[in-house]
């Protein structure tokens, strides 16, 4: 349709190929955009697959329709160029001239480098730049945690000695180079999207305006229609809340009141040491015997093959002494989510680094499911402590156990925080939000053009709130 | 016991025996003496053969190319200068000067020292007429400023008739260094030529490739069809079941000759079966041509065309499969006139969706240095971002994987070139030539097929000559073309 303008979506990996929170967040904003009457898009991520797919061009399909992959292997995770030059001024030139995108919309520079940006730059002077930020890549070499290398505790804020103190192979200067490079690339986005106000707050304190800094949330991709029509139900008819729920997913009822009266805890994404694996199995090790067996945890770990095979064993082992209250689930797919969650009591979510905006507490929201989460960072703003979930102290083993075993004599207050979850999930507005985003960077940016901020830092007002 | 073995067995005995300092003082004298010796053969003029000190060939191969030509590759150091005389001395013969063609590149080798000299030599040597067809003796000789070396050989017999071309080919490719630099000028003055005159040679001394021409349903009978749709067959002949399975319910087949060359000896068996089994399958008649050898694409499609019956020939890849039926009389339909005058292909897209061919585009590359490349814009991209119109549309180039044209002006233009090796930029020579002689090259981008790319190809046993294959190809059209493509891409408009 020619009356709809047209956004580019460039992400750096495809949620079919890699399953992360910014890959799917691009990805829904992808779909959701080419559904809305305004907007058409087209979706474009790379891959590292082991070979491209067609002979003679770094391009292939997913065979769903305005999507391209591109072939590209960078490893320059400091300076975040691009390896092969000839992706920016051929490859992505190209696509450029091919999709002709009146929005050119980021959602990472990492694995596709920064040039990128300034190619949109030189290939139209005036073609607004959204930017949406996943991590802290930007901010912290340590893969964008903004935790020190040395002991793993939180960084608050990244300066150059600093940074050189958690890298001593690099120097200050090339961290003072570092951060000039990459915003000198940032100059050229009109407005960054920041998943959270924390993460708005960390860019601000950085160096990006923060009136350049728009908080909204990422978009889930929607809930999986059935594919074959409604099933006919065999279930009794439900009323009230349960009613709303999907019936498809329903599991069956459980089959003893001892099973009934049973916690559920689930905890889902990649097992990893700054994901708190450890540190939730060392809190479910310190609880007394009588609350845990009251326990049923199901562990739902993304990337356990990439683990070496000692610490597979160990977490085995520390899962195995626990005893069979907690279960270890491999990787999951999206779509299951919501089965996942049924009949689930409580989500942990227990990072120890800051996150962003954890596509699962999303998830949980999304489900009604209370969580009980770290107290810092943008779980602790995600999750309300007391209405929408409980905070424990953030990498302290001890608290997060007193918070689960608090949790499971707690039906009641369970499920008075269940509805205030369901209360809060407002997809519509979300989606809403994004629409008059894409709809500000037409009218607006193009004609006011690029705010420039070279100005240098200077008082970055408090409440960047007022941007969201 | 090797030399080096017995050496370090001797070293070790003498240090035993005289103690370390006199066996280290003793090595160190005979290092200056070997070093001294070196320097008087080379000043001397006397032959160095193998690895002396300052002076050295080695890795020489000798490959007669054609009754004169003969390709000498080799690996020589003379010392840090550039080489200043270079001649092949054969007995009662004046000498041969071989420097003026004489290109030197970095071996593998070369490349992982420090110096940077480039040791590798390719030259084409002209020999002298009527020698007798037995191996001569002859020498080599190279001089670089005060050094000099001289290497005794034999030169092998002019290659026999029989011998078959492409094994030769592919032994000169494999010759080839692996690395890209300098690669446009050891093409230009050694490996180039070299291919071209044995091509050349083996193409007049074998006979014409024919073969026998088999009908399966229904024998061809009344007046001649409106198009022959001519369909190359290498490696594998099951594309032939998938192909006639979409062609049989496809009304526009029915004034169709549909004709497979088989150009691959090795599955003349398991095509018969196969064709025995779909003539009693399905009711869709077609011809298929067994070729004796492999002879390659360019000649596959013209012994096709000449077995032809049809007013137009439609030449298609075997691994082009169509989206819709219809599609031919749709192509005939995006042409506002009859396709006399035309070369009209169709949109290609891969299994994916995306772009495979939607006209090809002649770019001169600096990473080929200068040579031609035939580009295909938007390959890869999803289709639906290029625009589809109603008519067909103006290219520089089109594929040969989908070709529509007419008899009459496959005539005129004399069939596919088959000087290219195998089968690469036949496709796009034929649309210069058709440039040249006033054709349009369109396309119907409202038709749509897909192509397996490569599916087919990737059946040639696949390594580095393949890879130089496309090199020669291309370097080959370069050579023909460039001036009328300098011409082209400077022309602010085509069509």
């Amino acid at each position: 349709m020619a009356d709809r303008a047209r956004v580019l979506i460039v992400s750096h990996g495809h949620p079919d190929i890699d399953r992360g929170g910014g890959e799917v967040a691009a990805h829904a904003l992808h779909r959701m955009l080419q559904g809305s009457d305004r907007f058409e898009s087209v979706f474009f991520a790379r891959h590292d697959e082991p070979y491209p797919t067609h002979p003679g061009t770094v391009f292939s399909g997913t065979g769903q329709p305005s999507e391209i992959l591109m072939h590209s292997r960078t490893s320059d995770r400091f300076l975040f160029r691009q390896d092969d030059e000839r992706r920016v001024w051929r490859e992505f030139r190209e696509v450029l001239e091919t999709v002709q995108p009146s929005i050119v919309h980021f959602h990472h520079y990492l694995h596709l480098g920064l040039e990128l940006l300034g190619e949109v730059r030189r290939w139209s002077p005036d073609v607004p730049i959204l930017m949406t930020l996943h991590e802290y890549h930007a901010i912290c070499h340590n893969d964008g945690l903004m935790v020190r290398t040395r002991d793993r505790t939180l960084c608050h804020r990244a300066t150059p000695a600093d940074c050189s103190r958690c890298f001593p192979s690099r120097s200050e200067q090339d961290f003072t180079l570092r951060e000039r490079y990459i915003k000198a690339f940032f100059s050229h986005v009109h407005r960054f999207v920041a998943p959270s106000r924390f993460l708005a707050q960390r860019y601000a304190e950085w160096g990006i305006a923060a009136e350049r800094i728009t908080v909204l949330e990422n978009l889930l991709p929607p809930e999986p229609a059935p594919v074959i029509g409604p099933e006919p139900s065999v279930e009794p008819m439900r009323t009230g809340d349960e009613a709303a729920r999907p019936s498809a997913t329903r599991p069956e009822t459980p089959a003893s009141p001892q099973l009934a009266a049973r916690t559920r805890l689930a905890v889902f994404g990649r097992i990893s040491d700054m994901k708190g694996t450890p540190l939730l199995l060392e809190a479910l090790a310190l609880l007394p015997p009588s609350p845990r067996d009251r326990l049923e945890v199901d562990i739902h770990g993304t990337g356990l093959s990439r683990l070496s095979r000692r610490t597979r064993w160990r977490l085995e082992r520390s899962i195995k002494r626990l005893g069979p209250g907690v279960r270890l689930h491999g990787s999951y797919r999206q779509e299951e989510m919501p089965q996942l969650l049924d009949g689930v009591d409580w989500m942990i979510v227990p990072s120890r680094w800051w996150e962003n905006s954890p596509m699962v507490i999303q998830e949980a929201t999304r489900q009604g499911v209370p969580v009980i989460t770290a107290n810092i960072g943008g779980m602790a703003e995600k999750v309300v402590d007391g209405r929408t979930g409980w905070h424990f102290r953030a990498g302290d083993a001890r608290s997060l156990a007193r918070t689960i075993e608090r949790a499971s004599g707690a039906r009641g207050s369970r499920d008075a925080l269940s509805r205030h979850v369901v209360a809060a999930w407002r997809p519509d507005r979300v989606a809403q939000a994004h629409l008059a985003l894409h709809e500000a960077a037409l009218t607006t940016l193009t004609a006011v053009g690029a705010l420039d901020d070279r100005s240098g830092p200077t008082a970055w007002p408090e409440d960047i709130d007022r941007a969201a | 016991m090797t030399h080096t073995a017995l050496r370090r067995q001797l070293y070790r005995e003498g240090k035993r025996l005289l103690g370390p300092d006199r066996m280290a003082r003793l090595r160190a004298r005979s290092f200056a003496l070997g070093r001294l010796a070196g320097r008087q053969a080379a000043r001397t003029g006397d032959a160095v053969r193998g690895r002396g000190r300052g002076a050295w060939l080695d890795s020489l191969q000798l490959e007669h190319i054609d009754a004169t030509g003969l390709l000498i590759t080799g690996r020589a150091v003379l010392g840090s200068m550039p080489l200043d005389g270079a001649e092949l001395l054969i007995e009662g013969e004046p000498p041969i000067a071989l420097l003026p063609g004489l290109t030197r590149f970095q071996t593998q080798d070369d490349r992982r020292r420090r110096d940077g000299n480039a040791r590798g030599f390719a030259v084409l040597a002209e020999l002298p007429p009527g020698r007798q067809a037995s191996p001569l003796p002859a020498r080599l000789r190279l001089s670089a400023g005060c050094r000099r070396l001289e290497h005794r050989l034999v030169l092998p017999a002019p290659a026999r008739i029989d011998r078959d071309p492409l094994a030769q080919v592919r032994s000169i490719l494999n010759r080839v260094p692996a690395h890209r630099d300098g690669r446009r000028a050891l093409f230009d003055h050694a490996f180039g030529p070299a291919i071209e005159r044995l091509w050349n040679a083996a193409r007049q001394r074998r006979a014409p490739v024919d073969g026998t021409l088999a009908h399966y349903g229904r024998p061809p009978s009344g007046p001649a069809p409106r198009t022959s749709v001519i369909v190359p067959v290498y490696g594998r002949c099951d594309f032939i079941e998938h192909q006639i399975a979409h062609f049989s319910f496809d009304p526009d087949f029915a004034d169709v000759q549909l004709l497979y060359v088989i150009d691959d000896p090795r599955l003349h068996a398991s095509t018969r079966a196969l064709s025995e089994r779909l003539a009693r399958c399905q009711d869709l008649p077609f011809s298929v041509l067994y070729l004796s050898r492999n002879s390659g694409y360019a000649c596959a499609n013209n012994a096709g065309a000449r077995h032809a019956r049809g007013e137009h020939l439609l030449l298609l890849n075997s691994d082009v499969l169509p989206c819709a039926p219809g599609w031919l009389s749709e192509m005939y339909a995006s042409l506002p006139g009859p396709i006399e005058g035309t070369l009209l292909g169709s949109r290609l897209l891969y299994e994916d969706g995306t772009l495979q061919h939607d006209g090809m585009r002649f770019e001169s590359a600096d990473s080929h240095e200068g040579q031609w490349l035939n580009r295909h814009p938007g390959k890869g991209l999803p289709a639906e971002l290029f625009p589809a119109h109603r008519l067909a549309q103006p290219r520089q180039a089109i594929t040969g994987a989908c070709l529509l044209l007419a008899r009459s002006d496959w005539d005129r233009l004399g069939g596919l070139d088959e000087a290219y090796l195998l089968g690469d930029f036949e496709d796009s020579d034929l649309c210069l030539r058709a440039r040249q002689a006033g054709l349009r090259i369109r396309i119907a981008t409202g038709v749509t097929l897909f192509h397996l790319e490569r599916q087919s190809q990737a059946l040639v046993s696949q390594g580095r000559w393949k890879e130089m294959l496309t090199y020669y190809n291309c370097w080959y059209q370069t050579r023909r073309w460039h001036g009328e493509l300098t011409r082209l891409t400077e022309a602010p408009a085509h069509g």
